[in-house]
């Protein structure tokens, strides 16, 4: 008789928007089936939403996610600005473009330091973080603040880039490029971590079309999907980039695709910063008129989407938030099943959920019916044995 | 000059949309959006199905969300579909009755297992023929009828 048993890993994950509970059904250490629960930390901002004005639900939505805080205010602000017919003037644009690919950065170094952590690579993880804090301070220099930049207003940006940030930004733009360049040979040439990434979780490109995913955990999976092509905002069609698509669809191509996308980053904050023009950051918003309107951006984890519907009121009739990691989380199901449990807590990071440590695991043995359980920090110990074991 | 090529490109996509969906089409508008245009798509409830499955398979279409709107009488669906290789955003909308449910997509596209859920947690619009319709924002101990973003639900009351 098989000898099944449940590991449920959450529900506690307070740092994502969507906290999550994976039961992880499992027959000795291979995942079998697994049953995904989300909703745990909903706070309801669609409905709050509707009781706010039109300037104050940018900085609500800013506060959705604390890693990507300029992604939704920015898919706001474009779907107001499609409703009240208002084009922000181009150096605002290439600003937005300048924030978004910062936060890019900053949030893809801060993802490569977790994985690492995870599968043990503690000398990667602080390397990486030490890495990632220079990108914080341009934010402090530009925005006043080191995340929730409050940048985004409907019609352009609230602040301007001046001429000594250019300096600062330019200067550690080049040695987050040189880093980064180290950091990549670093990982595809260790054979522990290639181990432990190559040929894990892997999600076929079938699947990762039927869970309509998006962002790297798409395009690991050979998908050429990215708003910043497909739909292009902001000044992404007046600067010259490329999409990184790998096709194996394991955590090391989407680790890759990460990777390639800092470099991506750098070139197009260094183009933008070259070719944006002189001139005002905004354009004056006064009104809403009743209509609706989609905003849609590429977050460092997907696409985003946000759909407003204004009643000629100075509140939205509707605001519907879809975050990139709704799409992914459920593909979540394909990429477990058949792997090691030891391999859940770097399959679940590979699709980058914001992580927090405060999770509780539960395993409940079947034959015995016996419970006990466990720390996120012993299943993260479960991962870290085994790439000891391979070393 | 090149906003207007893409104009070109939403409204031939509009069209064959149109062409394919003719049975259930009742009408189509371009909407500002991003650069250029997007389009909105009006086709009766009973098509959905065919329309998510001809957008999907035909159009290689991807399913970003569905929003859902009260209106007095009645809850209008909107599904937005991104046509990544065209570069067009596809928002077909349908209406249903307060009472009624509506066909749902996700035997064909389980990417919606968790939307379609959502919105019957937070407006009460049923899915037919969704594989797992349990609660998924909602917890357990949440009273039965009761939906959150309907207009009549107030902030108060729970507080």
């Amino acid at each position: 008789m098989p000898r099944f048993a449940t590991v449920p890993i959450g529900p506690y994950h307070p740092a994502l928007k969507e906290p999550e509970l994976f039961k992880l059904k499992v027959e000795g250490e291979t995942v079998v089936d697994v049953d995904i629960r989300i909703g745990y930390n909903h706070r309801g901002i669609e409905k709050l939403s509707e009781s706010m004005t039109y300037h104050q639900i940018t900085f609500l939505v800013e506060r959705i996610c604390g890693i990507c805080s300029n992604i939704h205010p920015l898919c706001y602000v474009q779907a107001a600005e499609a409703i009240a017919g208002i084009e922000p003037p181009e150096r605002a644009l290439y600003i937005r473009t300048i924030i978004e690919e910062l936060e890019r950065i900053h949030s893809h170094l801060l993802w490569l330091g977790i994985g690492a952590h995870i599968i043990g690579f503690d000398t990667l993880f602080m390397w990486v973080w030490k890495i990632r804090e220079p990108v914080l301070d341009i934010f402090e220099a530009v925005c006043g603040n080191r995340q929730t930049y409050a940048m985004m207003k409907i019609g352009g940006v609230r602040r301007d880039i001046k001429e000594e940030h250019t300096q600062m930004i330019l200067k550690i733009m080049d040695e987050t490029e040189r880093a980064t360049r180290s950091v990549i040979n670093m990982v595809l040439e260790d054979p522990v971590a290639r181990a432990r990434l190559e040929g894990v979780g892997v999600l076929t490109k079938e699947d990762a079309r039927k869970y309509c995913t998006v962002g790297p955990t798409a395009r690991g999976s050979g998908l050429n999907i990215d708003a910043r092509k497909d739909h292009p905002h902001a000044a992404y069609d007046l600067v010259d980039f490329k999409v990184p698509v790998m096709t194996e669809g394991d955590v090391l191509a989407k680790t890759v695709v990460r990777l390639e996308e800092i470099l991506e980053s750098i070139s197009i904050i260094k183009q933008a910063l070259d070719a944006m023009p002189s001139g005002d950051i905004a354009t004056e918003f006064k009104e809403m008129p009743p209509g609706e309107g989609v905003g849609m951006a590429e977050a460092p984890r997907g696409e985003d989407i946000h759909y407003l519907k204004s009643n000629g009121t100075n509140m939205p009739e509707r605001h519907k938030i879809r975050a990139p990691s709704y799409m992914n989380i459920p593909s979540l199901k394909p990429q477990l099943m058949n792997y090691e449990i030891a391999d859940a807590p770097i399959i679940i990071a590979s699709i980058d959920p914001c992580f927090s440590c405060t999770d509780r695991i539960t395993v409940v043995d079947a034959r015995d019916g016996k419970s006990k359980t466990l720390s996120w920090d012993e299943l993260v110990y479960l991962s870290r044995r085994k790439t000891r074991r391979l070393k | 000059m090149v906003v207007m090529m893409a104009e070109d490109v939403v409204i031939r996509t509009a069209e064959e949309i149109k062409e394919r969906l003719k049975e259930y089409f009742i009408e189509y508008e371009l909407k500002p959006f991003a650069k250029g245009k997007c389009v909105f798509m009006r086709i009766r409830k009973e098509g959905i199905r065919e329309a998510a499955e001809a957008l999907f398979n035909e159009f290689d279409a991807k399913l970003n969300t569905v929003s859902a709107v009260e209106h007095a009488s009645f809850f209008e669906l909107i599904y937005h579909f991104s046509l990544p290789e065209r570069g067009v955003l596809v928002n077909l909308r349908i209406e249903t009755g307060k009472d009624e449910s509506v066909d749902s997509i996700t035997p064909l596209i389980p990417g919606a297992n968790f939307i379609e859920r959502e919105i019957h947690d937070l407006f009460g619009v049923r899915f037919e023929g969704h594989p797992d319709f349990r609660r998924v924002i909602l917890p357990d101990d949440w009273p039965e009828g009761v939906h959150p973003l309907r207009k009549g639900y107030k902030l108060e009351k729970r507080r």
